[in-house]
C-alpha cells in the first residue's frame, strides 16, 4: 500500500487503484500520517516552505521505528520494489560519472590552449656541468614546500646525475 | 516518485559525505610530515629515481640541543656528492666538477611554505584524500594522494610512518599516472643517538680550491625588484622575491618563487652574458622542467616540478617595469 501511496501523490493511480487508496486513508490513521509525510517530504524538496521541527522529530522517529535486520531475511522482490530502487541506484552512479566527466570538461579548457598555442616541447637533457642551473636548482629548492617534508633528501635533486647509469 | 526523489537526495549526500571523507585527516598527515621533518633525528639509506636514473643516497639528520637542524646526504652511487644542510645554510660538494654551491639566505625566514596551517589551501588545485595503508622499508605508513584538477601540476603520492609523522616516500606523477620521480626509504634507523659528527661533510676538508657557486639572497623579501608578471600560471602565487649575489664581478640576479602550495616554480632573471649561449626554449634536469627565454638584454629562465608548459606560461609572462 506504500508503493500505492507515492504513486497516488504523483498521480500515477488508475481510477479505480486511487479509490482504493483514498478509502484505505480514510479507514486507517497510521497511512494517513504517513501520506502526511510523504507529502511534507516532497514539499521540503521542491523547496516549498511550511515546515517546521516536528518535521524532522516525525523522520527521525520513523527512522527509530524502522526494524533493525539482524539476520539476511530471504524474500521475493516485488516488481514494484525493484523499480524503486534501481533508478536511484543508477541516477547516483550517473551523478558520480557525470561528476568526473565534469572535473574533466571543466578543467579542460584551461589546459587546451594552452598546449595549442605552444609549440611542441621535447625537452632536451642538459648538460650536467652547467653549473649555474645547478646553482639555480639549489636556489630553487630551499623555497619548494616539499621540501619541509622531505629536508635534505630533496637536494638528491640538484646533485643528481643522470650520467651515472650510463657509465657503467 | 517522491519516495525514490528522497532515496536519491540521501544516497548522493552519503556519497559525497564519502567522498569529503579523508580530506582533513590526509591534511593533518601533511601537516604532522612537515613537523616531524623539522624534529625527528633519523639515519638511513634513500633510493632516489628520475625517469631511468637511480641513484642512493644516505642521510642523515641531527637535532641538537638548541634546537638547530643539521642534516647531511652522500650520493653512493657514481661520484661522492655530499649536500650539508645547517639551519637555512646548504653547501653542495660535487668532487667531480670541483665545485661547490652555496645557498645561504640574508635573512633568516621560516621557509619553505608548507606550514600545517597552509595546507588547507592546497585542495583548491588538488583533490587530497588518504590511500590505504602500506609498508616502507619496514615501518607502517599511511599514504596521502594529491590528484591535480588541471593540467598545470603534476600529481603526489605521500608514504608516511605511522609513528612519527615522518615521510618515508614521495613520488610525483605525470597526467597518465606514470612515475617521474620517486625517493623512498630503503632502510631507516629514527631516533638514533647521533652526534654532530654524523652530519659533518667528509668532502670540506679536501675541497679547498674548489670552484665556488653561491647566489646569496642580498635583499629582504618583497622589496621592488624592478620587473613584474603580465600574467600568471593558475594557482601558482607569488611566495618571495629576492636578489642573489652571483660574485663581486657580476650584477646581482633577480629570483622570484611561486607556489600553488606543493610544487614550485622559479623565475630567475639575470643580464644576459656571451658565455651563456644562445640556448633557448625547453629543457629538463631529471625530473624538474627548465624554460629559457631571451628578453631584451636579459636571460630569462623559469624552472620547477611542474609540466613544461606551465614554465613557458611563467616565463612569457614576465615583463620589465617601466
Amino acid at each position: 500500500m506504500k508503493e500505492n501511496l507515492s504513486a497516488f501523490i504523483d498521480d500515477e493511480l488508475d481510477e479505480r487503484t486511487s479509490q482504493q487508496v483514498l478509502d484505505r486513508l480514510h479507514a486507517d490513521g497510521d497511512l494517513r500520517d504517513e501520506f502526511a509525510l510523504q507529502v511534507m517530504i516532497g514539499d521540503v524538496l521542491r523547496g516549498d516552505d511550511g515546515f517546521d521541527a516536528r518535521f524532522t522529530a516525525s523522520v527521525m522517529s520513523r527512522l527509530d521505528d524502522e526494524p533493525t535486520v539482524l539476520a539476511p531475511v530471504a524474500f521475493r522482490v516485488q516488481p514494484e520494489a525493484k523499480r524503486l530502487w534501481m533508478p536511484a541506484a543508477a541516477a547516483v552512479a550517473g551523478v558520480a560519472l557525470v561528476s568526473w566527466l565534469g572535473l574533466d570538461f571543466m578543467s579542460a579548457p584551461d589546459v587546451q590552449p594552452q598546449l595549442a598555442v605552444a609549440p611542441v616541447v621535447v625537452p632536451v637533457q642538459l648538460a650536467q656541468t652547467e653549473s649555474p642551473l645547478r646553482a639555480y636548482l639549489v636556489a630553487h629548492q630551499g623555497y619548494s614546500p616539499t621540501g619541509s617534508m622531505q629536508g635534505v633528501a630533496l637536494y638528491a635533486r640538484g646533485v643528481s646525475d643522470p650520467q651515472t647509469d650510463d657509465r657503467r | 516518485m517522491i519516495v525514490r526523489a528522497v532515496w536519491l537526495f540521501a544516497s548522493l549526500l552519503f556519497a559525497q559525505g564519502a567522498l569529503a571523507q579523508g580530506q582533513p585527516e590526509a591534511l593533518s598527515l601533511l601537516g604532522r610530515a612537515v613537523s616531524a621533518s623539522q624534529r625527528t633525528s633519523y639515519i638511513g639509506t634513500f633510493v632516489y629515481q628520475s625517469g631511468s636514473n637511480v641513484e642512493t643516497s644516505r642521510v642523515a639528520h641531527y637535532v641538537d640541543t638548541e634546537g638547530n637542524s643539521v642534516e647531511r646526504l652522500e650520493v653512493l652511487d657514481g661520484s661522492p656528492r655530499e649536500v650539508i644542510r645547517v639551519n637555512d645554510e646548504v653547501r653542495c660538494y660535487l668532487p667531480k666538477e670541483k665545485i661547490i654551491i652555496e645557498d645561504r639566505r640574508g635573512a633568516r625566514k621560516t621557509f619553505p611554505s608548507l606550514l600545517p596551517e597552509s595546507v588547507g589551501a592546497l585542495s583548491d588545485y588538488y583533490t587530497v584524500r588518504k590511500g590505504p595503508p602500506g609498508r616502507v622499508a619496514g615501518f607502517d605508513t599511511q599514504s596521502v594522494l594529491l590528484e591535480p584538477k588541471d593540467g598545470y601540476r603534476y600529481g603526489h603520492m605521500f608514504w608516511i610512518e605511522a609513528q612519527t609523522g615522518l615521510l618515508l616516500k614521495a613520488r610525483m606523477v605525470n597526467e597518465r599516472s606514470e612515475p617521474i620521480e620517486q625517493f623512498a626509504f630503503a632502510q631507516l634507523q629514527l631516533g638514533p643517538a647521533l652526534t654532530r659528527e654524523d652530519v659533518q661533510s667528509r668532502l670540506a676538508a679536501s675541497s679547498s680550491g674548489w670552484k665556488v657557486h653561491t647566489a646569496n639572497s642580498t635583499q629582504a623579501q618583497n622589496a621592488d625588484l624592478g620587473w613584474t608578471m603580465n600574467g600568471d600560471v593558475p594557482g601558482f602565487r607569488q611566495i618571495a622575491g629576492m636578489k642573489r649575489s652571483l660574485g663581486p664581478d657580476r650584477p646581482d640576479m633577480v629570483h622570484m618563487v611561486f607556489s600553488d602550495g606543493l610544487a614550485a616554480i622559479s623565475v630567475f632573471i639575470e643580464p644576459y652574458r656571451k658565455e651563456d649561449g644562445n640556448v633557448v626554449g625547453p629543457m629538463k634536469h631529471g625530473a624538474v622542467n627548465v624554460y629559457k627565454r631571451r628578453l631584451a638584454g636579459y636571460v630569462i629562465t623559469a624552472l620547477g616540478e611542474v609540466p613544461p608548459h606551465s614554465l613557458q606560461r611563467m616565463a612569457d609572462a614576465v615583463g620589465q617595469k617601466r
